[in-house]
């Protein structure tokens, strides 16, 4: 063989791995742009949920002067806002089936309250034809619930106001935990740093474990609907469960977007430092 | 094919083989830096998918405590539906401080139900 024979032969050879070594480039290069382009519109989406969150539905039942953390949340339009951003920059605006594909990527909306979280995830029920319809709907609000070894039944709040029920006469004391804390004659309300800690606690399980739940249970019906994607609860660090929990919000998850050779899977949280302005305007 | 022409021959061969030697030493490096970078990315990628440390369980029937059960009619003001818990019903425009929640046992398990309507909207929340 010629030296001008092996070196073309060798070109060849280098030359088939040098384009595997850019097919890999450019797919990593589209599923970093993807990534980035996914976690802005799911950011964006949660952040413009966020701020409709606050949207005045009803004028009686907007001053709740208690608590700076007490907001009346407008959950529907939380949603509605969530899923026009997503609609908007995944370009399925004006595209009813983009938009059902796109919705069976979340599987899962919270809505997290002064008192008590909403689940917005799919669910079956029977429509007006009588077919069963397969799609996102809400959950009753969930109350932030704990009990204590005395037997006295505890609705936590995003701060410290609560709702004790109590074992010894089942009388409803609420208020809060500094000011009733004598009047209550119970013991958790007594030491400050325990009671953050069981409501802390109490908030964040009850949220992980109803996503655990609705997530799993969507996974059951979504198979029968040929979905393959295995949807699963992210790990999600106890920082980011504290700002979660810190003011009413909105917890968003977008799972099993085709990414090149993998799949897209995030959660963002919007709506924190949601809270009332604390002054007041004087009208003339 | 004088002399020179040999010698001129030779010292091009030489010169070529250099440069093909130094193109593919190039080369080489380049394809190992590239080949780092996609590992390096692919490696990244992975490690930032939160869904890594999954936390996927066996679908468990869905149960309430029955202090859940008792302070959701407490909050039947804000829920806006009826509430049924094994048979007894508690309206929703019930005064929730005067309630008489004491037949709910705190220990039992109560598996909730929605009943929607066919807009897919909560008519009423039973438990049992």
């Amino acid at each position: 063989m010629k030296i001008t024979s092996f070196a073309v032969v060798l070109v060849l050879i280098l030359l088939f791995i040098f384009v595997r070594n850019h097919i890999d480039l450019e797919d990593n290069r589209t599923n970093l742009l993807l990534q980035t382009r996914y976690n802005r519109a799911i950011d964006t989406a949660t952040q413009d949920a966020a701020q409709a969150l606050i949207t005045n539905v009803s004028q009686p039942l907007e001053s709740q002067y208690q608590s700076a953390k007490n907001v009346r949340i407008n959950k529907e339009q939380a949603a509605d806002t969530f899923f026009q951003t997503m609609y908007m920059n995944f370009n399925v605006i004006h595209d009813p089936t983009g938009q059902y594909v796109l919705n069976s990527y979340i599987p899962a909306l919270v809505v997290i309250g002064y008192d008590g979280y909403y689940m917005y995830q799919f669910e079956e029920y029977r429509n007006a034809r009588g077919e069963t319809e397969f799609r996102h709907v809400w959950s009753p609000k969930k109350p932030y619930v704990y009990k204590d070894q005395h037997n006295n039944t505890y609705s936590f709040t995003l701060d410290d106001y609560v709702t004790i029920q109590r074992s010894a006469d089942e009388k409803w004391v609420k208020g809060f935990r500094e000011e009733i804390a004598n009047e209550a004659g119970v013991p958790l309300l007594e030491d400050a740093a325990a009671f953050d800690a069981a409501r802390r606690t109490t908030i964040v399980n009850a949220i992980q474990n109803d996503l655990e739940r609705s997530i799993n249970r969507y996974n059951v019906t979504s198979k029968r609907y040929g979905t393959s994607y295995t949807f699963t609860v992210p790990y999600i660090s106890q920082e980011d469960w504290n700002n979660t929990i810190n003011d009413a919000g909105v917890l968003a998850f977008v799972q099993g977007i085709p990414l090149g050779s993998q799949y897209y899977n995030n959660y963002a949280l919007g709506g924190r430092g949601l809270s009332k302005k604390k002054y007041f305007r004087e009208y003339m | 094919m004088n002399i020179g022409e040999h010698a001129r021959s030779a010292l091009w061969l030489g010169v070529s083989f250099l440069i093909f030697i130094a193109s593919l030493s190039g080369a080489y490096a380049l394809f190992q830096t590239s080949a780092r970078i996609n590992e390096q990315t692919y490696h990244l990628t992975a490690s930032t998918d939160p869904n890594i440390h999954s936390t996927l369980k066996i679908d468990n029937p869905y149960t309430c405590t029955g202090a859940e059960v008792r302070q959701t009619i407490h909050q039947i003001d804000s829920l806006q539906v009826d509430i049924m818990v094994n048979g007894t019903l508690y309206p929703k425009d019930l005064d929730p401080d005067e309630v008489d929640v004491s037949s709910i046992e705190l220990d039992q398990k109560y598996t909730p139900a929605y009943i929607r309507n066919t807009e897919g909207q909560l008519v009423m929340l039973r438990f049992t």
